[in-house]
């Protein structure tokens, strides 16, 4: 009997990971039945439905990214990842996930016990609900808003405060400290995010992802290369992934706004924080990189392969290459202060925005009736000029920085007397 | 028929949550109940077709001004002071101005026409009047389609709003040159002297049952 058993457990355990992604295609595959109208469903019942299993894949990445960061991280830094649970340690985001399940719920003591309570599962909540508005084909998506991207934009505002009710309600004073640097950063960053946005709608007239993806004949990132930029750092920051991530650094300040959750609700905020990380990696690529169709591909070959079976394969796999980006910026550049990170916004990046919005706005209306070629071209030369314009910006700022780092050295040897540090 | 039960929970949210921000006595609690009434209202916007209000709600009140009322209450220091008393000592008076506002605003926006019939009393003469009767669009065909546009367009044509536009925009331009004026620390001071750590912090964070 004995023997059985530990038959059954050995084999369950090698096909783990086939179980796991088995579970991840058969949502998938709901969502595909629902959506692409399979078998017949009353219209109500089929577009909730929908929503809900858009929602559902939404919880999935975090059982890809928790094992896929460990490991990426790791070859980085020339070790290996993981790789003890499981074959090449897949069953690694399962363990955590246990071990979190397994943790004793503790509510502070004096805290707020509705807030702490709502907090993770607003956030939860937020992170979640951008999936219903990202297309993985032409007909696949949850509900094809014609705002999407102001809805995008409205559920990083929930973010905000839900961090604030985290903060608030831990009863810690470095919690409430990190909840309040948390907001600002997330606040701050909203406005490249914006700005950013505005480009591409005005170069394909909606704001629907399905119609973004559809008015890409050439994709985004040839003609609006400083929207790109944009739009990833800010995205960065809205995730709060390095190097913006002052307020989870366990050096800094333990885990900022969620010191004092453990247990399920700490994985409810970790899950909320790789689908907010694979929901932006998503928008990138629907905004700049063609979605779900291959742009350049399909100007030689005339197929439209947003209609075919490949579309969510190549959608999915674009998205993967982008958070694969997000994983190494994380494991190579260090961390920023976050006065260095407000600045960065303030003085660097709200600028460069709005100077990106007009000169795309003026440029697009004059070549309106312009052959694509040459809008693309035109728009390429104007968004190289900018970011070398930024980069001059950028080094006569840092030299203004070293003189006045040099004039203040000298000052202090020079005069006997203490002047003010800063 | 869908459309009626969304309606109603939709109204349920804003309604109680209402409720909750004007009595509860915890003043963080009031002011996420704050939020969640901003929710409930941008909700209703969604289920009149307005998805662009709905978003804009969300984005700019949710989570804008929510948060900077958030960050108002929890700078003060009488957030969670149990002796306060709850209710204003004038609160009659206030029921009957709310009273008499809410009748008003229902005697306007109803949309069958209230005639009010003359009066002829001695010498008094009050003539007939017309309340109401407020065209409201009945169905989703009443709409006029792509208001998005419409409003767009609106907002920057010379016979449309583009004047109260422009002023808006120079009117927060003034409002956020006045406030970075005012925050500014002034060069000519001396550097005062760091206060003990703490000694600022108004209130201690968490709630009490």
């Amino acid at each position: 009997m004995r023997k059985f058993l530990t038959l059954i457990g050995g084999l369950i355990y090698r096909l783990l990971p086939l179980i796991v992604f088995g579970a991840i295609a058969v949502v998938f595959l709901i969502f595909a039945v629902i959506r692409l109208e399979w078998i017949e469903l009353p219209s109500v019942l089929r577009d909730v439905l929908a929503a809900f299993f858009a929602a559902l894949i939404g919880a999935l990445p975090v059982v890809l990214f928790s094992w896929a960061e460990r490991k990426v991280l790791g070859r980085v830094h020339n070790r290996i990842g993981p790789n003890e649970s499981g074959p090449f340690g897949i069953i690694q985001a399962m363990a955590d996930g246990i071990k979190m399940f397994t943790k004793e719920d503790v509510t502070p003591d004096g805290a707020d016990r509705v807030m702490f309570n709502v907090a993770p599962i607003l956030m939860g909540s937020a992170a979640f609900a951008v999936y219903g508005v990202l297309p993985f084909a032409h007909a696949m998506i949850g509900v094809d808003l014609s705002v999407a991207l102001l809805y995008l934009l409205a559920m990083g505002s929930v973010t905000s405060v839900a961090v604030l009710m985290a903060g608030w309600s831990s009863n810690n004073k470095y919690a409430l400290l990190g909840a309040f640097r948390s907001v600002s950063q997330l606040i701050s960053y909203e406005i490249p995010l914006a700005l950013a946005l505005l480009t591409p709608i005005m170069l394909a007239g909606t704001m629907s992802t399905v119609g973004l993806v559809e008015a890409q004949e050439v994709p985004y990132f040839l003609p609006l290369l400083v929207s790109l930029f944009l739009f990833y750092v800010s995205s960065l920051a809205e995730t709060s992934r390095a190097p913006f991530d002052i307020l989870e650094a366990d050096s800094e300040i333990v885990a900022g706004f969620f010191t004092e959750y453990s247990g399920m609700k700490f994985a409810l905020f970790f899950l909320a924080e790789y689908a907010h990380m694979f929901a932006a990696s998503m928008m990138t690529v629907i905004l700049f990189f063609g979605g779900y169709r291959l742009p350049l591909l399909e100007l030689i070959v005339n197929v439209n392969f947003g209609e075919t079976f490949l579309a969510p394969f190549i959608i999915i796999s674009k998205s993967l290459v982008v958070v694969f980006l997000f994983l190494w910026i994380r494991s190579t550049l260090p961390r920023i202060r976050l006065d260095q990170l407000l600045a960065l916004n303030w003085k660097f990046l709200v600028p460069l925005s709005l100077v990106n919005v007009i000169v795309v706005a003026i440029l697009a209306k004059l070549l309106e009736d312009s052959s694509l070629g040459l809008r693309t071209i035109v728009l390429l030369a104007a968004n190289l000029l900018m970011l070398a314009g930024a980069g001059f910006a950028l080094a006569a700022a840092g030299r203004r920085a070293r003189e006045r780092d040099e004039i203040s050295l000298t000052a202090v040897t020079d005069a006997p007397q203490l002047t003010s540090i800063h | 028929m869908l459309q009626k039960i969304v309606f109603l929970i939709f109204s349920a949210i804003t309604l109680g949550s209402g409720l909750l921000v004007v009595t509860q006595r915890n003043l963080i609690r009031a002011a996420f109940c704050l939020m969640a009434a901003l929710l409930g209202v941008a909700g209703l916007f969604a289920v009149m077709e307005a998805g662009f209000l709905a978003m804009m709600q969300v984005f700019v009140y949710a989570g804008g001004i929510a948060i900077l009322i958030i960050f108002a209450v929890m700078l003060t220091r009488r957030a969670m002071d149990p002796d306060t008393p709850q209710m204003n000592t004038q609160w009659e008076a206030s029921v009957g101005l709310v009273l008499v506002l809410f009748i008003l605003l229902a005697l306007t926006l109803w949309s069958d026409p209230i005639t009010l019939p003359e009066i002829n009393v001695g010498r008094i003469h009050i003539n007939e009047i017309t309340l109401g009767g407020v065209p409201w669009p009945e169905s989703e065909e009443d709409v006029g389609a792509d208001t998005l546009a419409t409003l767009g367009e609106a907002l920057v044509d010379s016979e449309g709003y583009v004047v109260p536009f422009e002023a808006a925009s120079v009117l927060l331009l003034v409002a956020m040159v006045g406030a970075a004026y005012i925050a500014f620390p002034s060069r000519q001071e001396p550097q005062a002297e760091p206060e003990p750590v703490g000694a600022d912090l108004a209130t201690e964070p968490g709630g009490e049952e």
